[in-house]
């Protein structure tokens, strides 16, 4: 047992982790944040993805103690209040969530894509969501929904 | 299930050492986790302390310090990606870098990881041994150099000694009429583990004369590993097609006989006459291009 300091979502918290506890485990039975999502376990599927310290990561690869200090941003750190963000409302509007297991990570990676570059293009959206498998949707709608969220967020700015 | 008693997050080099010391054989590091979690919970590792290094500045960095590139062992490969050092003749590491797993696998694996499995399919390897890389060590003893090749002992064994990591990795800056190119053969765009790597380094002069080659393959060994024989053909001739032909003919006799009795030997000394080419075609014309005003 040991106590760690991090930010969560905004929040700076204290939480007791165990040695062995990895950072999906913290987020999902500690805080008890369960967008984040376990699908494979071992970084195939980006179902835990989550922004560490601003960058896209899969929670199920990194150790609950390796987040100390840092700022972690899950799924429901996105939007504010009953206002979604845009690539949620895009994702919404488009058609892209089906099952909806794959899509808390999808956002994510959308969400640290567009940090990083505004306006990409189909092949920049694909390479993006890249370590995000979906088996329901065929990824076509996915990529439409970043497009229109990208534009949507173009258009606000 | 694994088991982790202690756990440790080093804020500078010295509690490193400190921390290494005391754990002994028991000791693991930690960066990225990419590898290190998965081998924790499939049972491959049975450490019992991990001591992380994803926070140590001192061990991120990439400069260029008397006409060598020195890359931190902590470095990741989305900063090898967005560094504008790799964009040029030496855009054959980054390109390495891009083919890495994911997005989220850049975001965290990091080149030092990359190169301390040991894993004969390590995409950045290839690169950095056709750029005759040496590794830095560092222990409480000091710090230890050699060259990246002699570093590696087999399939995931390297000669790091008890209380010793890998600090950073260096390499000397391309000159005019040098380049590197890479290409990668795998079964999928992402998260697909290599099936052959290659990567060409080539000083070429001005009349297309070879002063120096260095050929690197991953995927093709127990570690990623130079392919001598392959270079004995191209150094010190003129560049022509009818050479390149004879080194794509030489290179598939290389791999046929080294993997002799495998299923996939068909495959891949098929496979590997098409990828060195490219990776070839890549390092010559990096070599070729025109020097910008203030960088070599």
């Amino acid at each position: 047992m040991k106590t760690i300091n991090l930010k969560i979502n905004g929040r700076k918290r204290q939480i007791e982790i165990e040695e062995n506890e990895r950072l999906l485990d913290i987020i999902r039975e500690g805080f008890h944040l369960t967008g984040t999502k376990e699908g494979c376990g071992e970084g195939e599927c980006g179902a835990c993805s989550v922004l560490l310290n601003g960058k896209l990561v899969n929670a199920c690869m990194i150790m609950a103690f390796q987040a100390e200090d840092s700022e972690v941003i899950t799924i429901e750190g996105l939007g504010e209040n009953e206002k979604l963000d845009p690539i949620q409302q895009a994702f919404i509007d488009t058609g892209a969530v089906q099952c909806g297991f794959c899509t808390p990570g999808m956002v994510l990676s959308a969400k640290a894509l567009l940090m990083k570059n505004p306006t990409p293009t189909k092949q920049e959206i694909r390479r993006g969501i890249s370590g995000n498998l979906c088996r329901c949707t065929g990824y076509e709608k996915i990529v439409e929904a970043v497009e229109l969220a990208a534009k949507r967020i173009a258009e606000t700015d | 299930m694994y088991d982790i008693e202690k756990t440790y997050k080093p804020r500078s080099i010295s509690s490193l050492l400190d921390a290494m010391e005391e754990t002994g054989q028991e000791g693991k590091i930690i960066a990225g986790g990419t590898d290190v979690v998965v081998k924790l919970r499939d049972g491959a590792l049975t450490s019992k302390a991990l001591i992380d290094i994803s926070g140590l500045k001192e061990m991120q960095f990439i400069r260029e310090i008397e006409g060598k590139v020195q890359i931190g062992a902590g470095t990741t490969f989305s900063d090898i990606e967005e560094h504008d050092l790799f964009d040029g003749r030496l855009k054959g590491l980054k390109e390495g870098a891009m083919e890495v797993g994911s997005p989220q696998i850049r975001n965290a694996g990091t080149l030092g990881g990359n190169i301390c499995n040991a894993s004969p399919a390590a995409d950045t390897v290839p690169p950095l041994l056709a750029l005759d890389t040496t590794v830095v060590l560092c222990s409480k003893k000091g710090l230890r150099s050699m060259k990246l090749e002699e570093f590696f002992l087999g399939k995931g064994k390297v000669d790091l000694v008890p209380g010793e990591f890998l600090y950073y990795i260096e390499f000397e800056q391309m000159t005019r009429e040098q380049g590197l190119g890479f290409e990668k053969l795998g079964p999928r765009k992402a998260l697909a583990i290599s099936k052959i790597c290659t990567a060409v380094f080539i000083d070429l002069d001005q009349d297309l004369m070879i002063n120096n080659i260095r050929i690197a393959n991953g995927s093709l060994g127990p570690n990623s590993l130079r392919e001598r024989e392959v270079e004995n053909i191209l150094k010190g001739e003129k560049l022509t097609e009818a050479l390149k032909e004879k080194a794509q003919i030489k290179f598939k006799e290389v791999i046929n006989r080294r993997l002799k009795g495998r299923r996939d030997v068909d495959f891949k000394e098929e496979a590997i006459r098409g990828i060195f080419r490219e990776a070839l075609e890549k390092s010559i014309e990096r070599a070729m291009e025109k020097s910008k005003e203030g960088i070599q």
